[in-house]
């Protein structure tokens, strides 16, 4: 199964409660809230989403798997529209 | 001494205590509450003017200045903004050394990018407003050809090719987003760069990452005497930023400044008088503990030479022609000597653009100069 990953190209800088991300094409500045951040963070390496659901349902213990489960699939859409995340081949 | 030059009281206080941020010994006076609104706009402009907004949003974040509810927005958006900016050009730094090494060419980041990274706990806290890169001087003319190639052209025509090469401390170059990245052969122009020892430079050397890259900055002591020379030499407005980046290195306990090796360093490179004037002034201005380093800063006098030498940095009415007089001496050999003064005098064609309105008014701006460099002199 492809797992996706963050893109290398990006750059970025965590303020205060969001991530500030320059979009890895254009000039443009993106702010990530603090859940977009998390579910972006969780693909630090590559991971599948059933992999990145466990990751931040191991960070978030207090978090109900079916919430998070519904944000990853939610964020992960953006964050691959952004170009934030990439699949492998 | 360094002119202080705020435009008012409260932005003093509030800059000062921003920039102090983070700095050894008790915390300064801050206002007692939010800053009256009258005065926020004056506040927040000196801040920015100051490349202080991440350290002031980390003094509000910490409460050693009460804000407003509104004036917390405004510090988030406005230190949100150079960020975002930061970010670009740390994207700049990137892709730019990586096209040079594509080329077979070493370059050191200096300053911005590699002092967020290596002198703060966090990047966020050093904001900067350009991207300054060092390269050895063979590797100069394929540097600016490598540059060129990836959209940068120059901001202002050059004096002259082999002189940038050979004297030059380097060349400003604008991006199509018109973004800055100066090249920097050494570390400061005129006679104190000439008496920069570029091995120096290149013997030891730090890495540093930004993101998944891995870049190179000066060693440590290379850093502090960069940041003295930024912060000592310049005609405009005192910079806090530079100050507070020395301080930081000088008074950092969990690396703390080997003081004999930047003294030695700075005395092979004639550069003393530089160090004592940027020391003072950050102790001065920050209120920090003593030290060997502030002891040795405020009982060095400056020989007569290296007060006439600093003063062409400082004196508003001191410039190229005077620069160009105190460096002929510091260039070994006749030939050499020579090639300096007559580009000097005769630089390319378009370099005086902006500058001068003719040769001749050139050449007359050289005599005032030099004129009052002899009054100053004799007297």
């Amino acid at each position: 199964m492809p797992g996706l990953r963050r893109n290398p190209a990006t750059h970025w800088c965590d303020l205060f409660d969001r991530t500030l991300v320059l979009l890895p094409t254009t000039d443009e500045v993106v702010h990530l809230t603090s859940t977009s951040a998390a579910v972006w963070g969780a693909f630090q390496q590559e991971r599948t989403l059933q992999q990145a659901v466990d990751a931040l349902c191991d960070q978030y213990a207090d978090g109900e798997r079916a919430t998070i489960e519904r944000e990853v699939e939610i964020f992960v859409g953006e964050l691959e529209e952004l170009g934030l995340l990439i699949r492998s081949p | 001494m360094i002119t202080d030059s705020f435009a008012g009281p409260v932005a003093r206080q509030v800059t000062v205590t921003a920039a102090r941020f983070g700095l050894p010994g008790s915390p300064p006076d801050g206002p007692a509450g939010p800053v009256d609104d009258a005065d926020w706009p004056l506040v927040t402009q000196t801040v920015q003017r100051h490349r202080l907004t991440g350290l002031f949003a980390a003094a509000v974040e910490a409460g050693w200045i009460p804000t407003t509810s509104r004036q917390r927005r405004d510090v988030y958006e406005f230190h949100a903004g150079m960020v975002a900016t930061c970010l670009r050009l740390e994207r700049d730094a990137v892709r730019a050394t990586a096209e040079l090494r594509l080329a077979g060419i070493d370059a050191l980041v200096l300053k911005g990018p590699a002092f967020a990274r290596l002198e703060y706990p966090h990047q966020r806290l050093r904001v900067f407003g350009d991207v300054d890169l060092l390269v050895r001087t063979v590797d100069w003319q394929a540097s600016v050809s490598v540059l060129e190639s990836i959209g940068y052209v120059r901001a202002q025509p050059t004096v002259g090719t082999a002189f940038e090469r050979r004297f030059g401390k380097g060349a400003t170059l604008r991006n199509h987003a018109g973004r800055q990245l100066d090249l920097h052969r050494t570390l400061a122009a005129g006679p104190l760069g000439l008496g920069i020892e570029e091995r120096d430079l290149w013997a030891e050397t730090s890495s540093f990452r930004i993101n998944a890259h891995e870049l190179r900055s000066l060693d440590p002591t290379g850093r502090f005497l960069h940041a003295c020379y930024h912060a000592a030499l310049g005609k405009h407005r005192m910079q806090l930023s530079p100050l507070r980046d020395l301080a930081g290195m000088a008074t950092n306990p969990e690396r703390p400044l080997n003081v004999a090796e930047a003294l030695g360093r700075a005395s092979s490179w004639q550069g003393e008088a530089v160090v004592a004037r940027a020391v003072v002034a950050a102790w001065h201005l920050f209120d920090l503990p003593t030290s060997e380093l502030a002891d040795w800063a405020s009982s060095y006098r400056p020989s007569a030479s290296d007060e006439r030498i600093l003063r062409t940095y400082t004196d508003p009415e001191l410039g190229f022609a005077s620069h160009a007089v105190l460096s002929v001496r510091r260039v070994p050999g006749v030939r050499n000597k020579a090639a300096y003064a007559f580009r000097a005098a005769f630089p390319e064609h378009g370099f005086d653009a902006g500058r001068h309105s003719s040769r001749p008014r050139r050449w007359i701006t050289a005599l005032r100069e030099l004129r009052r460099l002899a009054r100053d002199r004799a007297s």
